[in-house]
């Protein structure tokens, strides 16, 4: 039901700003052909008079034209203006790429002037300058420029930074682009929106402080009008000639509001939240659903009937929940599993009466204990919250309030649910419940704050929040995706243990078939909002399509080991002896010895710098047509290490030898590693044009033919990364990796970020192209089942250091 | 090291490199300021003598530090425009004035912006919002000395609320002064209510999209509650540490405020005395408004790690 935006529709502030700037600058362009006085003839008789058919906005003390002046005044302001956020954005671009992009003491040198001069107040920096070169248009010019560099450098250093932190930056520089390349090929088309954004506020100020500089006397000397040189005139008129003040700030202020009004509603949506959502709601309303199984209710704790939630957008409301049926029975865990984006997270979400503000319910109901619960009043919506269905979320970090300790944030539920408990009846229980999740030492936990906490302790906080206030259910959204996994096995037995002890029914989410087979009972399928079906757990066998293909890739366990990774003349004893490397005659391609990588680490200007070691004393021999697996938690070093084999990192110690050349990369995520400002054609030639001699035809050429090899169609050149499937976007990775005909890969979970039922098709893809391009592979997952399937050669890594598994 | 101690070295470093910054702009790129104050065509003699009376004969690193000594104990020298008197005793009575004004902004933008910062977001999209929003465009599309000018024409012509262009002095009639300091004091600070309130709105609506809002949601939290208890709190940090870097802005504000009200303040010195190019003066003017505005930042840093648990450490 994704649909994509198809025209620009106008947000009716814009549409307002946009009519105000022509408004101003028509007049404006018109005064280059043809104006009716001469700005600064004077006369004598017409002295200060009033607006009239003759002069529209009056006349000024000397007896001009004002309408003239106005006219002159905000050209002259404007050109200041323009040429000030030119000059300021073009330098300040340009000291901002360079220093996020490089960092070092440079960057922190930079940012230290630029600490100093945002001390000052922007206007007096102005003032400063203009004293210095005294006054004049230019130096008036070259003072604004001055000041508005430290503001496009600093936006354009975090554009920078942020970017910089994408692996589309590092794929570059593994194909080879040179740091400009980079920097301005590759990095800034993707800071086009925020320099525009930028560019508008700058233009904005930048009239703003010229007309305070002319005001002040300092800006465009006299008889030469200026919008501020105009106001500090008029001022003194004020009694006399109100007209004058009136016309001059009035042009002023409309010409701001135009610039401020376009460059805030640039791009925001034109949709009005509050009426759609009256709108459907009120066409519910009239809705009859036929409400079934009303014997059933007893049993069933939760219904929910044909239920539809959308999300409100330009183009209308794309709906993310199309029709789903369910009911959760007293003392039940129910699984709901599906991949990101089945919509099973915005179930619940919508169950609890906390979807997204920009969600709606555009048909169906929730049933509570038999009660409507679909169009509760908010009051009334969170008596249930908490109290009756409570709710545990992914990352227990970020769900928990920082500014309160965790004691704290437990008691806020009695709080809320149970004001009738003393202070010290509350801290009683809420210590309880704390230990009954298996915190230790819950009366000194109560006092802590939760960036103090493990992981797996937040999780507990959590846990004894949704249970303290007796809540019949309790929704788990992949409450053990962000821990490791022996705690996450953990985790799932505190809920088996509170479903036992208190019957609380339990909803499971996770996309984890395993997570929901160790304590679900029965799971609901979910896919692109609708539940594909229901299934007994332990698994049934699958009555739908998807059902059957998303079982078979989770347990899948075909080996590619044999096939693809030893066979080619070698004896397949040598692959399990760690001392039996004698036999195998195959050329050794990457070879580390004690090798071993730091991280600089600096935390001032003055502090010394300090080496903080992340990979020590690997030993590892890679050969031809191996595939090396690399397990390991997250954070253990892994990506660092391979970072290291392509010669990434900067401080290394020990002996790392590669023949054949630096290795090509694939990365979990093609949507970060590919630059979402390029097509497929742009970036598989980039590559092709800075590593080879090849002429455009042979390039085009290549390309055809590495996307045959991929089993993409050569269509597909003109698109943008954005818009290609999952599966085609890591498809574009891989033909960047082999269309050099680099020996060595590096997978970096390619397939973790893909859709279960494309992952197999992944899978088998690099596999064989691993045999016909006779490709070396070292493949980074957490994933030990994966690794186990389609590697020879296995090592895992903790904390820095390897260890052969196989 | 101490992490205070830490924050007051940065302090006197970034102090120091504004006085380096400035001793350089004035006293080195505009050349020999003698032959600059006397005219081209003055004697050697006169120029010699001049040079010596100032101190301008030595090396530009004795120079620096006799400056320094100088400034550490606020004396900047002599004025190079008006002869009898020091740069010290011209700004002496102006300082209270433009600090006074400075001072008086900044509690009246922390008390109009986050009550109406509240406002807005309790109800986003609401009347109360859409009203405020509206006006804070307008505001700040306004430039300060504009709504300057308008105040006085409406309060003071039209409504007679105040006399433009009066001042009493602070020695003789405190509230006099004060009322006196009153509109002004609105008008700086105008603008900069309009984008504190914006600001908080945008932290706040970051704020609200947190999973922490979820959760505390998700527990039966009211939206008045969730507000109040939750986001409020989280959302004031930064708009702390804004209100540290508007102090910057206030200080330009009061510059031009001064003009258009006809203050005395140092704003009005500082505009009269790089039209007679008197780099002494503007010297002084800019190191103490600089010191005032780091000053301030330091207060807020420090402020901010008091409020925050997460910065002890």
């Amino acid at each position: 039901m994704k649909e994509k935006r198809s025209a620009i529709k106008l947000n009716k502030n814009l549409i307002i700003g946009i009519v105000l700037l022509l408004l101003v600058s028509t007049p404006v362009v018109i005064s280059f052909l043809w104006m009716p006085y001469d700005v600064n003839s004077m006369d004598s008789s017409v002295i200060l008079t009033p607006p009239s058919i003759k002069h529209w906005f009056g006349t000024d003390n000397f007896g001009r034209d004002i309408f003239c002046r106005v006219i002159e005044g905000t050209r002259s302001t404007f050109m200041i203006a323009i040429f000030t956020v030119a000059a300021g954005a073009g330098i300040g671009c340009i000291l901002g790429a360079l220093t996020g992009y490089y960092g070092g003491v440079v960057d922190e040198i930079l940012m230290r002037v630029n600490d100093c001069l945002a001390s000052f107040p922007s206007i007096l920096l102005a003032l400063v300058v203009v004293s210095i070169l005294d006054k004049g248009i230019f130096n008036v010019c070259i003072a604004l420029a001055l000041v508005f560099i430290p503001s496009f450098a600093r936006i354009m250093r975090s554009e920078f930074i942020e970017q910089s932190k994408r692996d589309y930056v590092l794929n570059a520089k593994l194909m080879g682009a040179s740091d400009f390349r980079i920097i301005f090929i590759h990095i800034f088309p993707n800071t086009f929106k925020a320099l525009l954004t930028a560019m508008l506020v700058g233009l904005n100020n930048a009239v703003l402080a010229e007309a305070g500089l002319s005001f002040l006397g300092l800006g465009v000397e006299p008889p030469n009008p200026s919008l501020g040189r105009m106001l500090s005139e008029a001022q003194v008129y004020i009694w006399g000639a109100p007209w004058y003040v009136i016309s001059a700030s009035a042009v002023m202020i409309i010409a701001i509001l135009g610039i401020s009004l376009v460059s805030e509603n640039f791009g925001a949506p034109a949709f009005n939240l509050k009426k759609i959502k009256r709108t459907v709601a009120n066409a519910r309303l009239g809705e009859t659903t036929d409400k079934k199984n009303s014997d059933n209710e007893k049993e069933n704790i939760l219904n929910v009937e044909n239920l539809h939630v959308g999300f409100i957008s330009d183009s209308g409301i794309n709906e993310v929940i199309n029709g789903i049926n369910f009911s959760l029975d007293k003392g039940e865990i129910l699984g709901i599993v599906g991949e990101s984006g089945s919509g099973k997270s915005m179930t619940a979400l919508t169950v609890m009466g906390i979807a997204p503000n920009t969600s709606v319910i555009t048909h169906g109901k929730i049933y509570y204990e038999g009660r409507d619960i679909t169009d509760l009043g908010e009051s009334e919506y969170c008596k249930i919250r908490g109290k009756e269905i409570s709710m545990i979320f992914q990352e227990p970090m970020t769900s928990l309030n920082p500014l309160h300790t965790v004691g704290e944030q437990i008691d806020e539920v009695l709080d809320l649910h149970a004001s009738y408990l003393s202070a010290g009846e509350q801290r009683q229980r809420v210590i309880a419940a704390m230990a009954d999740t298996g915190l230790k030492d819950p009366d000194q936990l109560y006092n802590k704050y939760p960036h103090e906490l493990s992981g797996g302790m937040r999780q507990r906080i959590m846990i004894a929040m949704a249970v303290i206030a007796g809540a019949k259910i309790i929704i788990a959204d992949e409450p053990t995706t962000a821990l490791d996994a022996g705690l996450a096995d953990v985790i799932l037995e505190i809920f088996r243990g509170i479903n036992e002890k208190y019957g609380t029914s339990i909803i499971l989410i996770s996309h984890d078939l395993e997570v929901i087979a160790k304590i679900c009972t029965r799971a609901l399928i979910m896919r692109d909002g609708i539940i594909e079906e229901e299934i007994g757990v332990p698994f049934e066998t699958p009555k739908s399509e998807y059902g059957k293909k998303l079982l078979e890739a989770a347990y899948a366990d075909k080996s590619y080991v044999e096939e693809f990774c030893l066979s080619d003349g070698r004896d397949a004893d040598v692959a399990d002896g760690s001392g039996g490397n004698k036999k195998d005659s195959r050329e050794i391609i990457m070879s580390a010895r004690d090798y071993n990588v730091f991280y600089r680490v600096r935390n001032g200007l003055f502090k010394k710098k300090s080496l903080r070691q992340v990979n020590f004393d690997i030993n590892m021999d890679i050969r031809r047509g191996d595939c090396v697996g690399l397990v390991g938690e997250s954070g253990c070093g892994k990506t660092t290490f391979v970072k290291g084999v392509a010669g990434l990192q900067k401080y290394t110690s020990g002996i790392m030898e590669l023949k054949g050349g630096k290795p090509a990369f694939v990365f979990q995520d093609p949507l970060s590693s590919l630059n979402p400002s390029k097509t497929v054609g742009w970036i598989l030639e980039e590559t092709l044009k800075i590593n080879t001699d090849l002429t455009k035809i042979e390039r085009i050429d290549k390309i055809k033919s590495i996307l045959k090899a991929v089993d993409l169609d050569d269509t597909l050149v003109e698109r943008k990364v954005t818009d290609l499937s999952g599966g085609q976007r890591q498809r574009v990775s891989i033909a960047q990796s082999i269309i050099l005909k680099h020996d060595l890969i590096i997978l970096d979970e390619p397939v973790s970020a893909l859709d279960v039922t494309i992952r197999e098709q992944i899978l088998e893809l690099l596999m064989r192209l691993k045999k016909e391009y006779d490709l070396t592979f070292i493949v980074i997952s957490h994933d030990r089942r994966l690794i186990n399937r389609i590697c020879n050669v296995v090592y895992h890594m903790e904390e820095g250091r390897i260890q052969k598994v196989r | 090291m101490n992490w205070y101690l830490k924050k007051l070295i940065s302090f006197i470093i970034t102090i120091l490199s504004v006085a380096i910054l400035s001793f350089v702009m004035f006293q080195v790129i505009p050349g020999n300021a003698a032959i600059a104050r006397l005219g081209t065509e003055a004697t050697p003699e006169a120029v010699e003598a001049l040079n010596k009376e100032y101190g301008y004969d030595k090396s530009l690193p004795v120079r620096f530090v006799n400056w320094l000594g100088g400034a550490v104990r606020g004396d900047f020298g002599k004025s190079m425009r008006y002869e009898t008197m020091t740069v010290a005793e011209l700004i002496k009575g102006r300082l209270p004035v433009t600090l006074t004004l400075a001072g008086m902004s900044v509690i009246l933008i922390i008390l109009i912006a986050i009550p109406l910062g509240i406002l807005t977001t309790r109800d986003p999209g609401g009347t109360a919002d859409r009203i405020t929003d509206g006006s804070m465009v307008a505001v700040m599309a306004i430039p300060s000395f504009v709504q300057g000018i308008l105040i006085t024409f409406v309060f003071g012509i039209v409504l007679k609320m105040f006399v433009p262009g009066g001042y009493v002095d602070p020695s003789k009639n405190l509230s006099g002064f004060i009322g006196f300091m009153l509109f002004p004091a609105i008008s700086v600070a105008l603008p900069k209510v309009a984008m504190t309130v914006r600001f908080m709105k945008t932290r706040v609506k970051a704020e609200l999209g947190k999973d922490y809002v979820r959760t505390a949601r998700a527990k039966g939290n009211t939206t008045r509650r969730v507000m109040w208890g939750h986001v409020f709190k989280n959302s004031l940090m930064p708009v702390i540490t804004f209100v540290g870097l508007i102090v910057a802005e206030v200080m330009a504000g009061s510059i031009m405020i001064e003009q258009v009200f006809n203050l005395p303040g140092m704003g009005r010195l500082l505009v009269t005395s790089i039209a007679n190019r008197d780099f002494n003066v503007v010297q002084a003017i800019v190191i103490y408004i600089a010191t005032a505005v780091i000053f301030v930042n330091m207060i807020v840093d420090i402020l901010y790690k008091i409020v925050d648990p997460r910065n002890i450490t």
